[in-house]
């Protein structure tokens, strides 16, 4: 019986993903639906715990600068909604693509990799590969929302769709060792701020350029609190290729003649069903590469905190509904 | 081994280690590391129970339940690798005092360095954890076993008192049924 179970196992290792994962796939909805239940109290267990260790703070202050930096957003989100509109010419008279809901219900037993089984499956047309988001809403949490409020959020990418199953799939983070994707990185100029980077012109040669945001800087209280208040404008993007490395997610082999610094944005690639990017995180940090000087490795940290992920959107394209 | 009890408790420890388990993962410079409670489950079936062949059986088992919550390739490993852990550590029992914290600590390091390190070589091999990161795998895997076997004396002492409901013939020293 052993050897016979051993035989089972190494027929597993050596057929293909699809053939040797089905048993993981058909036991899954014996552990989704109280997985469910689980990743609730996680999330929460995680968020008061962040509360009390000051990772989400809301005192009066934060509250304060909160109410401030809507004031701000607001008049941001006006610019915003008329850039939209603006798309939407672009686009057309319909969407190429929708948000189908779902919820983390479990994650994996080794952290060697950074996956979690979302509520969704091949029943609701979801498919490898398709991009999952989230969406930040900036609210003080002791102010209650009138219902049905329509809210202008934020979409965020926190990882693509792996290995569907009938009703749950696995959703591979931005920061799993074995996810790279292509992307743009963004060079920002901050409100105030003024910086020179250099530009590739029209017959490749490099050439030095300046950009000077006047766009008032945001002080509550006579003191700058966060960066989230005042219109940061990009300056150009540079194509890369993102790995996750585990704990953040890597940009390597970028050329230095970039000058990325902090702050800097990270956004997915332009495709046909997305014409332009999704923010996925911000720059921390750069390192000079030890082989060649020339080049840097960007180091860019997820906009949300992925390890109390709860609700989740897949993007998939409209007109897949009923194929 | 009273089987039946033994699939339950291990369902509830899949259950467990899917989602509230991730309370207790931490960040460290090398990843996340989080503690196993099958393999801690391992462990104990390994260094309590009389029959080998009960141990093997248990030990393939949880290493499969691991196995089956997991994506991607390779899958059957675990289960093998459980599988030779549970027997290395089933036949070094005798020379230790199972009651002992120290004694479950030292196994529980063993079996968990074992499979997760062995794991991890596998995963690198086949291409589905990048090569270049085989360092920090490497210490995150030993992260790992360092905390799943820091909170293996818990989860032993939990499961000794269960031991009535699980096990048939509780083990001692000397008194191994082959």
């Amino acid at each position: 019986m052993l050897a016979g179970l051993c035989l089972l196992s190494v027929v597993c290792m050596v057929l293909p993903v699809r053939h040797a994962r089905w048993p993981s796939r058909a036991l899954r909805p014996a552990l989704a639906p109280i997985g469910d239940a689980g990743m609730y109290l996680t999330t929460r267990m995680r968020g008061r715990l962040g509360e009390l260790t000051g990772r989400e703070a809301e005192g009066p202050e934060v509250v304060g600068h909160l109410n401030h930096a809507l004031r701000q957003t607001l008049e941001q989100q006006l610019e915003e909604l008329s850039e939209l509109r603006r798309w939407r010419g672009v686009l057309g008279d319909e969407f190429l693509c929708r948000l189908v809901p779902a919820r983390v219900v479990g994650v994996e037993p080794l952290p060697m990799r950074d996956r979690r089984v979302v509520s969704a499956g091949a029943d609701r047309q979801v498919r490898g590969g398709d991009l999952v988001t989230t969406r930040r809403v900036l609210h003080p949490i002791g102010v209650a929302l009138p219902p049905e409020l329509a809210v202008l959020g934020r979409n965020a990418v926190v990882g693509r769709i792996l290995d569907p199953a009938a009703h749950t799939a696995t959703l591979q983070l931005v920061t799993d060792p074995s996810f790279s994707m292509p992307g743009q990185l963004w060079r920002m100029v901050g409100p105030g701020q003024k910086r020179t980077v250099h530009v590739e012109g029209p017959r490749g040669a490099w050439a030095e350029h300046t950009d000077h945001n006047r766009g008032a800087v945001a002080r509550p209280a006579g003191r700058l609190v966060g960066r989230a208040p005042g219109k940061f404008r990009p300056f150009g993007s540079i194509p890369v290729r993102m790995e996750g490395d585990g704990r953040q997610i890597a940009l390597a082999h970028v050329p230095e003649k970039h000058q990325i610094a902090p702050g800097d944005f990270l956004t997915t690639d332009v495709s046909e069903l997305l014409p332009f990017g999704i923010p996925i995180g911000y720059v921390e940090r750069t390192e000079r590469e030890t082989g060649d000087a020339h080049f840097v490795r960007v180091f860019v940290k997820p906009l949300d905190e992925l390890d109390s992920l709860r609700r989740v959107y897949v993007i998939q394209p409209i007109d897949r509904e009923g194929k | 081994m009273r089987w039946i009890y033994f699939l339950l408790i291990t369902y509830a420890a899949v259950l467990i280690q899917t989602t509230v388990g991730q309370v207790l993962w931490l960040p460290t410079p090398a990843g996340w590391i989080a503690p196993v409670f099958l393999a801690a489950m391992a462990v104990f079936v390994a260094m309590f129970v009389r029959s080998r062949l009960d141990v093997l059986l248990a030990a393939w088992t949880l290493g499969m339940a691991t196995d089956l919550t997991l994506s991607g390739p390779g899958m059957g490993l675990l289960a093998l690798l459980f599988l030779a852990g549970a027997w290395g550590v089933f036949n070094l029992r005798e020379a230790f005092f199972c009651e002992r914290v120290a004694t479950q600590v030292i196994m529980a390091l063993l079996f968990c360095l074992f499979v997760f390190e062995a794991w991890a070589v596998y995963q690198v091999l086949l291409g589905d954890l990048p090569g270049g990161q085989f360092a920090r795998l490497a210490l995150q895997a030993a992260g790992i076993s360092v905390y799943t076997a820091a909170l293996t004396p818990l989860i032993c002492a939990a499961l000794r008192r269960m031991q009535r409901v699980l096990l048939s013939f509780p083990t001692g020293r000397g008194r191994e049924r082959r």
